[in-house]
């Protein structure tokens, strides 16, 4: 259509150069937060890790910022516009690049950059991001997208914030997925297509600084052509991996929640031996972008930190980063269901769901600071049996209280893995990889089954963690997809397969770290036995 | 097919790890594994990943793609509105005209006068100025259907109005539960005149008998409304 094409290329050009400098303001944002944090002035080494780390996170907390921001004045009421979100924005980056001159971190990261590297690593960021906006990268949109991610953004930029005529765009739709919405509509471009695309592009940069530093910290012996050729294999791996292709090209919330939750789990494993208040405030921008990007999102956040108290008894420090969550969340629940009327037929969040909600927070904090701290000695090594045990069990209670329900939620589970929605061969690569894990370990054990049991109960926590989340992970969603309430649907869009789908960076993290860790142990013994 | 290629694929890296001579290239075998998970899934995205889910490539920069008009059922139209309405005049019919209109009565509703009210919210919240009191009559589709350009179905375009309403309580939402469920299921669209839609400044809003909707420029309407 020759005529609404020419129409529509108008807009082209400006949208490209707005979208462009939107996305790098955001980035230079998230880099200026996170600085302070993680270039410590008085560690003269590992400058590179560092910088690796912050390039990776820049832009995803840059856009929890935005989130956490966006959150705070539609909750409380402050007029959602241009002026007052780019005022905050702005005064939150001079206040960290102050931190950060204070402490001395730019000093050392001048001192150890030449400009030169420094502008050209400016100009490839640039076509990064004018590549991840030009719309070469496939882009696939639904009546959801289009309603809910891009309609409703629109309408809370018109009228300036939150109103009780949003209705049930209110209680089905992320907040956090629907204040990324607005940007196009604060500075003026079409679409978040490639804030999506960039962000992916960050993310698949985080990941595979995720398995090299994992493999660095937890496994030395391993040199550093493996470690680099992994690291490929990884990053191929997630880039191909059919689940994290399609939400990854598909302008939902689905992606941002996926990629959030790998990063908050990262990064709570990473950051398990430096308890300061830095680390604490950028895991609450992270797990508060999960919370706000789906509306089960709180149910994960508590999911993560219940895995993160797996690993150091640091109950005070995990409470301090889901307390202002759970405030801010609870706040916007009760301004939906306490001062707006919404009545809508089908809701997804329910003032009794909110409730729930809140009092799974208030229990989890109380865990933290009572029994977790009370009992450490007694807890610590239980801790991820007990967990899976108790998710188990909460699924055999909802299956005894709606077996048709819930069996049907399976069935659905079942139909979309093995049918075309969305899952690729990972349902049948994922057994595979099970087996070549077993046939690994049993010829770790010399085919032994007790050495094997062994190896099985011995198992490092940098391994155990992920394979908590992942298995956990599962056994969450099955149990929220049943508190949906309907029947789950065999259908590539079906919410519940959607959510699902988010655990592929997961199962590929697991189970390349699960086979390093068996392939560095049977290396060790091979080498003791050549000697 | 990916079951046979999977299961052939495993069973040969197992073998492999379990042959004595080969195990000592373990690395390497679970590399190659590795390597050929990767083409697999390449090779299915490749050949299915269209099958799964519509892609395009908006390389426009806009939510709206002109591959929407390809599409077996045309799609979102209202993500075109806004470019083409905004600080446009728009003339719409006398008869939706709502003034006095006892909006707290479910009567409005069912009588299907809320379709009005939701034309005249969506209009304005794509920054046109919507200008009332004309009387323009109801066209017939089989004499103007070849002028026009079917930009699709706006039913949801009317089922998500309603955030764009001042009334109390919920009447734009029953609107859409009554319009689906109740008096019509029947897809209305969204036709643009062929020439001087996106230039004009003043645009006449008509409907035929099935409620589709049609914008003309009025320049054009004024010569060929005796005709319609």
């Amino acid at each position: 259509m020759q005529w609404i094409d020419s129409f529509l290329s108008t807009y082209t050009g400006p949208y490209l150069l707005t979208q462009v400098i939107c996305i790098f303001l955001i980035y230079i944002l998230g880099i200026a937060v996170l600085v302070p944090g993680f270039v410590n002035a008085n560690d003269r080494t590992n400058i590179g890790k560092s910088i690796r780390l912050v390039l990776s996170l820049g832009f995803p907390i840059g856009i929890s910022v935005l989130i956490i921001c966006g959150y705070i004045f539609l909750t409380v009421g402050i007029p959602f516009n241009v002026i007052s979100v780019t005022l905050t924005l702005l005064v939150l980056a001079l206040f960290f690049i102050a931190l950060g001159c204070k402490k001395e971190c730019y000093r050392r990261i001048s001192a150890q950059i030449k400009p030169i590297i420094a502008v050209a690593a400016v100009l490839i960021c640039l076509l990064i991001i004018m590549f991840a906006v030009s719309g070469y990268t496939a882009m696939s949109v639904s009546n959801d997208s289009l309603y809910y991610f891009w309609q409703y953004p629109r309408a809370i930029v018109t009228y300036g914030g939150i109103r009780d005529q949003f209705d049930n765009f209110l209680t089905d739709t992320g907040l956090g997925a629907a204040i990324i919405g607005t940007l196009p509509f604060l500075y003026g471009f079409g679409e978040t297509f490639g804030i999506q695309e960039f962000f992916h592009i960050c993310f698949i940069m985080f990941i595979g600084n995720a398995m090299y530093d994992a493999l660095c910290e937890n496994y030395p012996q391993i040199n550093i052509k493996k470690r680099v050729i992994i690291t490929v294999i990884t990053v191929a791996l997630f880039v191909v991996c059919t689940p994290a292709y399609v939400l990854a090209h598909w302008a939902m919330a689905n992606m941002y929640f996926m990629e959030y939750m790998f990063m908050a789990l990262y990064m709570m494993f990473r950051l398990q031996e430096d308890n300061n208040i830095l680390n604490m405030i950028y895991m609450f921008m992270m797990l508060h972008s999960c919370a706000a990007m789906r509306m089960e999102g709180g149910i994960f956040v508590l999911l993560i930190i219940i895995s993160a108290s797996m690993l150091k008894n640091r109950s005070k420090w995990l409470t301090g980063t889901i307390v202002p969550i759970m405030i801010l969340q609870g706040l916007y629940e009760f301004k939906i269901f306490g001062l707006f009327t919404i009545d809508n037929p089908y809701l997804f969040m329910t003032p009794i769901k909110a409730v729930v909600q809140f009092v799974m927070y208030v229990v989890v904090i109380v865990y933290l600071l009572v029994l977790r701290t009370k009992f450490d000695r007694v807890l610590k090594n239980h801790l991820p049996v007990t967990y899976i045990g108790i998710l188990v069990l909460a699924n055999i209670v909802l299956m005894i209280s709606d077996p048709g329900h819930y069996i049907a939620n399976l069935k659905a589970f079942a139909g979309n893995l093995y049918g075309q929605s969305g899952w690729g061969i990972l349902p049948y690569v994922l057994p595979g990889s099970l087996v070549v894990i077993g046939v690994l370990t049993l010829t770790y054990s010399d085919y032994s089954v007790k050495k094997a049991k062994e190896y099985f109960g011995k198992l490092d926590m940098n391994v155990v963690y992920w394979l908590f989340n992942t298995i956990a992970f599962v056994l969450v969603t099955i149990a929220v997809s049943f508190e949906r309430g309907d029947n789950l649907n065999i259908d590539t869009g079906d919410s519940g397969n959607r959510v699902l789908l988010q655990v592929a960076p997961l199962i590929i993290f697991s189970i390349i770290i699960w086979i390093v860790d068996i392939l560095t142990k049977t290396e060790l013994i091979d080498e003791g036995n050549n000697e | 097919m990916k079951l046979a290629l999977t299961l052939i694929i495993t069973i040969a890296v197992i073998v492999a790890l379990i042959t004595r001579p080969l195990r000592r290239y373990k690395w390497i075998v679970l590399g190659a594994y590795a390597v050929m998970v990767i083409c697999l899934f390449a090779f299915y995205n490749v050949r299915t990943i269209d099958l799964i889910l519509p892609f395009y490539h908006p390389t426009n920069q806009l939510f709206y793609q002109s591959d929407f008009l390809e599409e077996e059922e045309v799609l979102y139209p209202d993500a075109l509105l806004p470019y083409l309405l905004e600080n446009k005049n728009v003339y719409l019919p006398a008869y939706m005209m709502l003034d006095g209109l006892d909006v707290n009565t479910d009567e409005v509703w069912q009588n299907g006068q809320m379709l009005g009210l939701n034309i005249k919210n969506i209009l304005e919240s794509c920054g046109a100025n919507v200008i009332t009191g004309q009387m323009y009559p109801i066209i017939d589709e089989n004499k103007v259907k070849e002028l026009f350009t079917d930009f699709g179905c706006l039913n949801d375009t009317f089922r998500y109005s309603f955030f764009h309403n001042n009334l109390e309580g919920e009447y734009g939402n029953a609107f859409y539960y009554y319009w689906f469920y109740g008096a019509s299921s029947e897809p209305f669209n969204l036709y643009l005149y062929n020439d001087g839609v996106c230039a004009s400044d003043d645009l006449i809003l008509l409907f035929d008998d099935n409620t589709n909707v049609y914008l003309v420029p009025s320049n054009i309407y004024e010569q060929k409304k005796e005709e319609w």
